[in-house]
């Protein structure tokens, strides 16, 4: 396989482990969120400060990598007990900035300069190939799936999604709206965190602007193209606009305006996503069934 | 310590509830028996609603104390309610609309697991959780839409789901408000006959109810609340000859003086 092909692989796979991170959040639990590239950013400055500047090995890292993100993810995510909908999504984009601000800022996270030289993953003292390093990211694409699909189906999923049907109904039904919402930002920003260990040990530097606010609309896109609450739905949506800027190459001075046009006509015609409950797929495949 | 002689399941003292300048409910006492049906009646506006969201825990009192079994449960958050066994229906329906009938009752039924960490990662489809639930569906005649969409569903349907969803919880009160308005008569028939099987079983059932034969067939005891006040309390018959409440209700009688 190319060098180039196992780039965008790997690419996918980790904007499929954004983007299935983000419906927990989004899809599952309702709450809106326009922040999601904070957790990624928390999740892979933690990751290259540890192995950089401490030299723990990757999985030390990387343990510890996932449990800041996770805990700033519930800090983070205790403003979504207090405001909902527009003003949640208007927190969470501030929520963005700030992280942004300060990794950009303060030098102990690099500064304007960045994180470089954070080591790729070893084993037995040998480093891994481009081709193993694609093995891992799917491995963690697998869990992501695995990790969703048994939320979907437990308690906590069947909660959440009475949480965000309606609130005020769910907690006189016994269910403790904050308790889940929490739980859903806890596992959304955990997840976010592993793919941000994927990001800087693939790109070994790793700078506060690839963070930055279009990327957590990025991520919210590839949720809402996809049909958010699936779980084909973000991964289709990771798949589409990774590919798509790389598609359009030829017409890169286009390709900003044709991306944008594509949200429009879907939310004007397919506001559930492709892969949502009236989406165009199964009604092809119904079509085609009968 | 409270004493507890006769059996009441609810008792609220003195409940003064306040929104900004305007006194909703002033000094409201009134305590439900076990097993009774209980009905609240009085014009709009009258603070019955403000009531319920104060017993169900959506709204904390301003002042004043709630016992639920003869344990002080004031200013507990709804969820609490719940779990104790405090069911209750909302005079708009509030279904979960994206969710299938059979998931919104099962999403109450939750309440069993949703306190316990481990068990809130576990499995919901499970045998024995989907019987408890069929059963349900079969005792609010709700079985035929279970795979329906809450809120493609008629009024009447959304209706019943709700106090399916509430008997999820096990409660040991149902608070119903307005349930009855809107239906058709054969409608209004059928719930009637749901309410005095779900009372039968010993739950104790609270009504707000704007339609008085409604209200006279099912309750034994009746309170009229009027403008936050408790007018008065008693049997159907006796509340709907009071002066008092004929007066809140149509006004006072006037003679023309010559």
């Amino acid at each position: 396989m190319s060098a180039y092909l196992i780039t965008i692989l790997i690419t996918i796979g980790i904007y499929i482990i954004l983007a299935l991170s983000l419906n927990i959040i989004v899809g599952y639990a309702g709450q809106i969120s326009l922040g999601h590239a904070a957790f990624w950013a928390i999740g892979a400055y933690s990751f290259a400060i540890l192995s950089v500047k401490y030299s723990l090995p990757f999985i030390e890292a990387s343990v510890c990598a996932i449990l800041i993100t996770t805990l700033i993810g519930v800090i983070l995510g205790l403003p979504s007990l207090r405001v909902s909908e527009d003003f949640l999504a208007i927190t969470t984009i501030g929520i963005n900035f700030i992280v942004q601000a300060v990794f950009n800022n303060i030098n102990y996270f690099g500064g304007a300069m960045g994180i470089g030289n954070i080591p790729f993953p070893q084993i037995k003292g040998k480093m891994f190939s481009s081709a193993q390093f694609m093995a891992l990211t799917y491995l963690f694409v697998f869990l992501t799936i695995v990790i969703s699909y048994t939320f979907r189906r437990s308690w906590a999923g069947l909660a959440s999604f009475a949480v965000k049907a309606d609130e005020i109904a769910s907690n006189v039904s016994g269910i403790d709206p904050k308790r889940f919402k929490i739980i859903a930002f806890a596992i959304g920003s955990a997840l976010a965190g592993l793919a941000g260990i994927l990001y800087a040990s693939f790109m070994g530097f790793i700078s506060a602007n690839d963070f930055s606010f279009p990327v957590s609309v990025t991520i919210l896109a590839m949720v809402m193209v996809g049909g958010e609450n699936t779980i084909t739905g973000p991964i289709f949506g990771a798949f589409l606009l990774v590919l798509l800027p790389e598609i359009f190459r030829p017409i890169h001075n286009y390709r900003m305006l044709l991306y944008g046009l594509l949200l429009v006509v879907m939310m004007r015609f397919q506001p559930s996503g492709f892969f949502g409950e009236k989406g165009i797929v199964w009604k092809l495949i119904r079509v085609k069934k009968s | 310590m409270e004493v507890n002689k006769s059996k009441k399941i609810i008792e609220i003292q003195d409940v003064v509830k306040i929104f900004g300048g305007l006194k909703a409910l002033d000094r409201v006492s009134i305590s439900v028996e076990e097993s009774e049906i209980f009905g609240i009646v009085g014009p709009n506006g009258a603070g019955k609603t403000t009531l319920f969201n104060i017993i169900s825990g959506v709204l904390k009192p301003t002042s004043g104390k709630i016992f639920f079994n003869g344990k002080d449960v004031s200013g507990q958050p709804p969820y609490k309610m719940a779990q104790m066994g405090i069911g209750r229906t909302f005079q708009v329906v509030r279904p979960f609309s994206f969710m299938s009938v059979f998931e919104n009752i099962m999403a109450a039924y939750g309440v069993r697991f949703y306190h316990n960490i481990t068990k809130s990662f576990s499995k919901w489809k499970k045998e024995e959780y989907v019987k408890d639930v069929m059963l349900i569906l079969l005792k609010t005649e709700l079985f035929e839409y279970k795979e329906r969409r809450a809120d493609t569903l008629p009024l009447g349907v959304q209706r019943k789901l709700e106090i399916a969803r509430a008997l999820a919880l096990n409660p040991k009160v149902l608070l119903l408000d307005e349930s009855f308005s809107g239906l058709s008569f054969s409608e209004i028939d059928e719930l009637k006959k749901l309410v005095f099987n779900i009372n039968n079983e010993g739950v104790s059932i609270v009504v707000i109810e704007h339609n008085m034969p409604v209200v006279m067939d099912l309750c034994k005891t009746v309170a009229v609340l009027n403008y936050g006040k408790k007018l008065v309390q008693g049997s159907p018959k006796e509340v709907v000859s009071n002066p008092d409440v004929i007066e809140a209700y149509i006004g006072k009688k006037q003679y023309a003086q010559s």
